[in-house]
């Protein structure tokens, strides 16, 4: 039993930092889906690259660089700005670790949503008289409302995974900064199996239900789709 | 001198051909007929400002739209343009009254005009509905709906009637007529479709790769184009009202003044109709000919002969006094033309057979 209230410590402070993290992430990563999926601009494929480049980078090489940025000495350190952001070994290191990772997959998705959206749609709202505000308003943004769902809980779910950067921004300190995934790796490390297979039992819950969530909204998406 | 109501030239690159396009008329309602891949769509998408040509201009009831010489390109949201696209696109996330609606700016004329656009098209009792529910025919209603609530200057409908079946082809082109006649707004349809063209046109043109090949009544440009359709293939196209019935034969009033038989079928007295004749069932007679079966004995005059390929087209004015007076297309062999001496202003009679007028569609409500 102190091992199940044990666990919550950990649940609770992923969920915070996650939730965080989407919410840091969900706006920017919408806007960057829109601009990469409507626009050309010169210089588009470098954006996509950066924009998608700690998908591919190990997630320890996305935490020494951002620890590079905000140590000390960095260019986001104390000694640079002339005060302290208190990010490095913070929750709220973990949460801009978690957000910076969690991006691209957000982005990546709000970018596919949007580019199932028909632009004569668009086109078509703008000759009935709609602002271009209005027109992404009331027709783009609820037509790919199902897409960036998805892409929400996403960026959610791989905020919720989130340890190689993390750890390196944050650290692993219990009850502050410790999430689900470092939890996990530190009982292992330490013989805790029991505990530790408590935490996998939620983790795969967790990750049960957004998958299964991510795979609904798409195929009620497929539907309306079809069917129009 | 006054700018035409349309006064159009577009000049574009397009993947196999290069469009040269233009148009200068007073015609409220202009039909650009031509096969698939003729570069029609082109022309309304840029009209309605979706795309760019590379050169040219564009300018309606005397509002430049387009100018590439002037550097002029008015953004579609402030084209006042009504546009009936070939799929549709509904949005696919509203109802009815959301879609038909969506144009409407703020004004307190637009409840009634709304009222109005849905009482004609029938639209009014599924208003609720959601549009992924409606069938091919409702949603052609719903985007023409659409396209005049946001009262626009100019309404573009590109192949309107394409994948509809037969009734329901009859359905939506009489909505069109009838759109036609009480809205009085300026149109510009695309078609393959002889029989669109001639029932709502008051100008044809034929485009063909890029270029318009011919310009002229609907009649004149489109006759001998019939694809076979025995919906499509009339190369004469009269409007009227039923003036009564005997015996199974309606009496239909067609031009100012000219009455033809035809087999009545469902039509009753007080119905207005548009009726299809072919060219070829159409005979002519020099002097009045006697004991015929035929119902029809109209006296003409030729206005036109047109040697085609493989028979010769009479236009004969069957109501020569008017200048817009009502015209037919007869086909004849080379032969037939020769040995009645077939030329303009020859006085002849024309005989139709009360079988051989096809029902279109009936413009009652």
């Amino acid at each position: 039993m102190e091992s199940w209230s044990e666990a919550l410590i950990p649940l609770w402070l992923s969920l915070k930092i996650a939730g965080l993290a989407t919410l840091l992430t969900v706006v920017p990563g919408t806007l960057c889906g829109l601009v990469l999926a409507r626009r050309s601009f010169p210089g588009k494929a470098i954006v996509e690259t950066i924009v998608e480049l700690p998908l591919v980078l190990p997630p320890t090489a996305v935490g020494l660089a951002l620890l590079s940025l905000l140590g000390r000495h960095g260019p986001l350190g104390r000694e640079s700005l002339g005060f302290d952001l208190h990010l490095i070994f913070t929750w709220k290191g973990a949460v801009l670790a978690s957000a910076v990772m969690s991006f691209p997959l957000v982005a990546r998705t709000a970018r596919v949503a949007f580019e199932g959206v028909d632009p004569r749609l668009e086109w078509m709202a703008a000759s009935l008289g709609m602002s271009r505000m209005r027109v992404k308003w009331a027709v783009t943004l609820p037509l790919a409302a199902r897409g960036l769902t998805a892409a929400t809980l996403l960026g959610f779910s791989r905020a919720l995974g989130e340890f190689g950067a993390t750890a390196l921004v944050a650290g692993n300190i219990p009850g502050r900064t410790q999430t689900l995934a470092i939890a996990i790796f530190d009982d292992i490390q330490n013989g805790r199996n029991e505990r530790a297979m408590i935490l996998l039992a939620i983790a795969v819950v967790l990750a049960f239900a957004a998958v299964s969530t991510v795979g609904w909204l798409h195929r009620k998406d497929q539907r309306l789709r079809s069917k129009t | 001198m006054t700018d035409p109501l349309f006064d159009i030239h577009l000049e574009t690159k397009l993947a196999e051909f290069s469009l040269d396009y233009r148009l200068a008329s007073d015609a409220r309602c202009v039909g650009v007929f031509g096969p698939s891949g003729a570069g029609k769509t082109t022309v309304i998408e840029c009209i309605a400002g979706w795309r760019r040509a590379s050169a040219g201009h564009i300018r309606v009831g005397g509002r430049t739209l387009f100018d590439s010489r002037t550097g002029v390109h008015v953004h579609a949201r402030d084209r006042g343009i009504g546009y009936v696209p070939q799929d549709i696109l509904l949005f696919p996330h509203w109802n009815v009254i959301e879609n038909v609606t969506a144009g409407v700016r703020g004004g307190s004329d637009n409840g009634d005009w709304t009222e109005r656009v849905l009482d004609l098209l029938e639209l009014a009792p599924m208003r609720e509905r959601p549009v992924n529910e409606l069938s091919g025919g409702e949603r052609h209603r719903v985007a023409v709906a659409r396209a005049l609530c946001s009262q626009p200057a100019l309404l573009l409908l590109d192949e309107p009637l394409s994948s509809l079946d037969p009734p329901l082809k009859r359905r939506i082109l009489g909505d069109l007529v009838r759109v036609r006649e009480e809205f009085g707004i300026p149109m510009l349809l695309i078609s393959h479709d002889v029989i669109e063209v001639q029932v709502l046109c008051d100008l044809a043109q034929r485009l063909q790769s890029g270029t318009v090949r011919a310009e002229g009544l609907p009649s004149a440009v489109l006759g001998g184009t019939g694809n076979g359709d025995t919906l499509t293939d009339h190369e004469n196209v009269l409007r009227g009202e039923v003036v009564g019935i005997d015996s199974g034969v309606a009496r239909v009033r067609v031009g100012t003044g000219v009455e033809v038989c035809m087999t009545g079928g469902s039509l009753k007295t007080g119905d207005r109709a548009i009726v299809g004749l072919r060219a070829d069932e159409v005979l002519i007679a020099i002097g009045t000919p006697t004991g015929l079966s035929a119902r029809n004995v109209l006296p003409g005059r030729v206005r036109s002969v047109d040697e085609g390929a493989s028979s010769v087209g009479v236009h004969v004015d069957l109501e020569p006094e008017r200048d817009d007076g009502l015209t037919l297309v007869v086909n004849v062999t080379r032969g037939a033309e020769r040995e009645l001496g077939l030329a303009p202003a020859r006085e002849v009679q024309v005989v139709i057979k009360s079988r051989s007028l096809h029902l279109i569609t009936k413009l009652n409500r």
